[in-house]
């Protein structure tokens, strides 16, 4: 898994205006661009986006445009296509642009959110709205583009529960621990010896068993405060 | 088995307000069972279905779900995942992440404020401990330990750190000089004075950047109307408890109902369907039993156990905050003809508390952190670093006030412990921290500021001309959530309230109700201290037609 960053150069908001007399049009622009030299991480030279991370810093709504290379088979939309897509349209940020809750939040944005596939990409334009007055300042900061997204992992569930109950019928596996082992053990009693096969087998389990007990451990603290028995303490320590 | 009830019960109690990946929510409700009591418990009881002669292996799977489901399982496992659900923080949603510090509090300066904050307290205490020359904690020796042993139900009389011995020593610390570290007041000037360094500022009285009350953050705060949908069930049109079971209404109207369904409630023990049952108030003789269904405290063995140990605790150190909480109980429980007899009471609650290492959790929800100190000798060396006191929590003038209305719903001490320290660290830590949470203290009373603007215009311009800002009279009820202000009963039934609908947004409500209540006569006034004066006595109020009036009059 790639974990590092793509490299990209970030260049500074451009804030919309109308004139020149500090009108606040709300609205702000950052171009990002691909460095033109073969990235050495990515053989195929396709700029690709998986996950887009920042910390917001009271912007409303964002916007992601994605310039992606036009080539033969490349569906057009329409014939002056230069090959401008939407990934994301007015993504609320904060919940309510006049409120504080969310201005600063960390956003991890990955491939679920996008509306289309972010590959081959040439350059990409993000497109930063507050509508509200109140603020001095909207921005984005720690803006970080990855290729995968990998940012939060999920370990997958166990197969008891995304498993259908209809598929689970007739398999002779641990689903319930412990209703498992007991069925086995019965069903070892009605034939007689079992093979060394099938108790090896079962013998695995107990294992994998065992191994499951010991990681899930509890977290429950035993409550002690103390060091060593000690807790003799004159002041508090600023840190 | 398992997963048809986690599935469900996460439907259930979550009815779509989290958009968190289901995934990762199963992960996380799967691993919270697996690592608690109830799994091993689970297996067992499973295993003993399994071993039932009447069983046939046919229809082992089957038969042993049944058993399960016939034995209570189904409740309790629903009960440990709504409990589990209701102690995660909400806002886990859409694409949402950030560091731990970030998750305490998203806002750069709300962070910033509360950390000045907590330095003050910092030093305020140790300037005590200076000035008095005693230590923030020491050991007792045994002898003194002994002695507070006996004394362990009657600490009232001569206070924790007292020692009466045959020596003929008296050890006992000279209680005058030890002051509260905050009062409500303090708080309000931290309150008060945040600011948004990002907030454009053009002047206009009013608007948002010059508000008219004294709270200066942009917070999105609740509406009357949101409000009057959030509370529909105790709209004037449905009978109440508090209300309608007064002795001078026939027990026929209302109250044989009530008393009947409340039965039921209680015997389903499910906590959803008690809260439920609780948005309309608690009769009198099921409070107890309801509020600890609510919270999910069940006591067994261990946690008698447990209180045992923090017992032990407090007879093994003294800690200057021993002295802080007595010293609060005495200047409010102690002075207050509803609550005095109870005083020994609140030490043998409060004293264990602020040992209990469990509290510490709270804090990944709290923007506060836990004060550190280092053991004596060992200054800096990050192995002795401990957190003072183990609890993390500096009490402040009032504290023991959270507590107090509870000691009329249980007798026992451990019960009242435990259903304290939950009520704690879901509701009241955000009364005394800084923080942008829509439940804390801030939101609070800009909620409490803005419904009082936009339902009493005249008289919060009229206060506001006075030079009496509402707020100032209302923030130390917030704070307190109402202890010790009103009647025991009305405390009680107001908490009711607090805990069915999950929310402490009904205290800024219930504030804004009481200025509108004694309208006439602040518009009278001319003082602070005469508005004041006017407001003192709220002992004769009755919450709940007040709420009423407040929410749905108009």
């Amino acid at each position: 898994m790639n974990d590092k960053p793509l490299s990209c150069t970030i260049k500074p908001a451009v804030c919309v205006t109308a004139d020149t007399k500090g009108f606040h049009s709300g609205c702000k622009i950052v171009d990002i661009s691909f460095p033109s030299i073969v990235n050495p991480e990515v053989t195929d030279e396709n700029v690709e986006i998986g996950e887009i991370r920042f910390q917001n810093f009271y912007v409303a709504f964002l916007t992601v445009k994605a310039k992606i290379k036009l080539t033969e088979d490349t569906p057009r939309e329409g014939p002056q296509d230069q090959g401008w897509r939407v990934a994301l349209r007015r993504f609320p940020l904060m919940p309510d642009p006049h409120g504080e809750t969310g201005a600063q939040d960390s956003f991890c944005l990955t491939r679920k959110h996008f509306s289309c596939d972010l590959s081959n990409i040439v350059s990409v334009r993000l497109i930063l709205q507050q509508p509200a007055p109140v603020w001095k300042e909207f921005k984005m900061e720690e803006l970080k583009l990855f290729r995968s997204s990998n940012g939060v992992r999920v370990p997958p569930l166990p197969t008891w529960v995304t498993e259908d109950d209809k598929t689970k019928v007739g398999k002779k596996e641990l689903e319930n621990e412990n209703t498992g082992v007991v069925a086995e053990k019965n069903s070892r009693a009605e034939v007689g010896v079992p093979d060394i096969d099938s108790l090896s087998a079962s013998l695995q389990q107990l294992w994998a068993l065992a191994e499951e007990a010991s990681s899930n451990q509890t977290e429950e603290s035993l409550g002690r405060y103390e060091v060593e028995g000690c807790y003799d303490i004159n002041l508090l320590a600023y840190s | 088995m398992l997963r048809a009830f986690l599935v469900e019960s996460i439907l259930d109690s979550k009815m779509g307000s989290v958009e968190q990946q289901p995934d990762n929510l199963l992960v996380n409700v799967l691993q919270f069972l697996r690592s608690s009591t109830l799994f091993n418990d689970l297996l067992i009881s499973a295993q003993e279905e399994a071993q039932k002669t009447s069983l046939r292996i046919s229809e082992l799977k089957k038969g042993v779900q049944n058993g399960l489901g016939s034995a209570g399982w189904d409740r309790k496992l629903r009960n440990a995942i709504y409990h589990f659900l209701q102690s995660q923080p909400k806002s886990m949603t859409n694409g949402i992440l950030g560091s731990p510090e970030q998750l305490k509090e998203p806002l750069t300066y709300v962070r910033k404020a509360q950390l000045a904050w907590e330095k003050k307290i910092l030093k305020s205490l140790n300037s005590m401990c200076t000035e008095l020359t005693i230590p923030l904690a020491r050991r007792r020796p045994e002898r003194e330990q002994k002695d507070m042993m006996v004394r362990w139900t009657e600490l009232g009389v001569d206070g924790p750190a007292f020692m009466r011995g045959s020596s003929g020593i008296c050890r006992g610390i000279d209680l005058s000089q030890i002051r509260p570290v905050y009062a409500p007041k303090d708080f309000l000037e931290v309150v008060v004075s945040l600011q948004n360094p990002n907030c454009n500022s053009c002047g206009n009285v009013g608007s948002f950047d010059v508000p008219w009350g004294l709270i200066q953050v942009p917070m999105k705060v609740k509406t009357l109307n949101e409000l009057r949908l959030q509370y529909s069930d105790m709209a004037i049109t449905q009978c109440q408890t508090g209300v309608d079971d007064l002795s001078d209404i026939p027990a026929e109207l209302f109250d044989n109902e009530r008393t009947k369904l409340g039965r039921k409630v209680l015997s389903s023990k499910h906590a959803p369907i008690s809260r439920e049952f609780s948005k309309k108030g608690c009769p009198v003789s099921m409070r107890a039993e309801l509020w600890s269904q609510i919270l999910g405290v069940e006591l067994d063995q261990v946690d008698h156990l447990y209180y045992e140990q923090l017992k032990a605790y407090v007879l093994q150190h003294d800690l200057l905050v021993d002295n802080l909480l007595y010293k609060d109980v005495k200047l409010t429980a102690t002075n207050d003809d509803q609550y005095f007899v109870f005083e020994d009471f609140l030490y043998q609650v409060l004293l264990p508390f602020s040992r209990d290492t469990v509290v510490l959790k709270h804090f990944t929800q709290n923007s506060a952190t836990p004060p550190k100190s280092y053991i004596r000798g060992k200054l800096g060396v990050e192995e002795f670093a401990v957190t003072y006191p183990p609890n993390g929590v500096i009490p402040f003038h009032g504290f023991a006030m959270y507590v107090a209305p509870m000691c009329y719903l249980y007798d026992d001490v451990v019960q009242l412990y435990f259903v304290f320290r939950k009520m704690y660290m879901h509701f009241f830590f955000r009364l005394h921290s800084v923080s942008s949470h829509p439940q804390g203290i801030v939101s609070l009373s800009l909620l409490f500021e803005h419904l009082l603007q936009a339902e009493e215009p005249e008289l919060f311009y009229h206060l506001k001309q006075v030079g009496c800002q509402p707020l100032k009279i209302a923030f130390k009820w917030l704070m307190r959530a109402f202890s010790g202000f009103l009647a025991s009963d009305q405390v009680l039934l107001l908490w009711d309230r607090v805990l069915a609908y999950d929310s402490l947004e009904i205290l800024p409500v219930l504030a804004v109700a009481i200025f509108s209540f004694r309208k006439t006569n602040l518009m009278r006034v001319t003082t602070f201290n005469a508005a004041e004066a006017v407001l003192a006595d709220l002992f004769t109020l009755q919450v709940l037609p007040l709420l009423q009036l407040a929410l749905f009059s108009k």
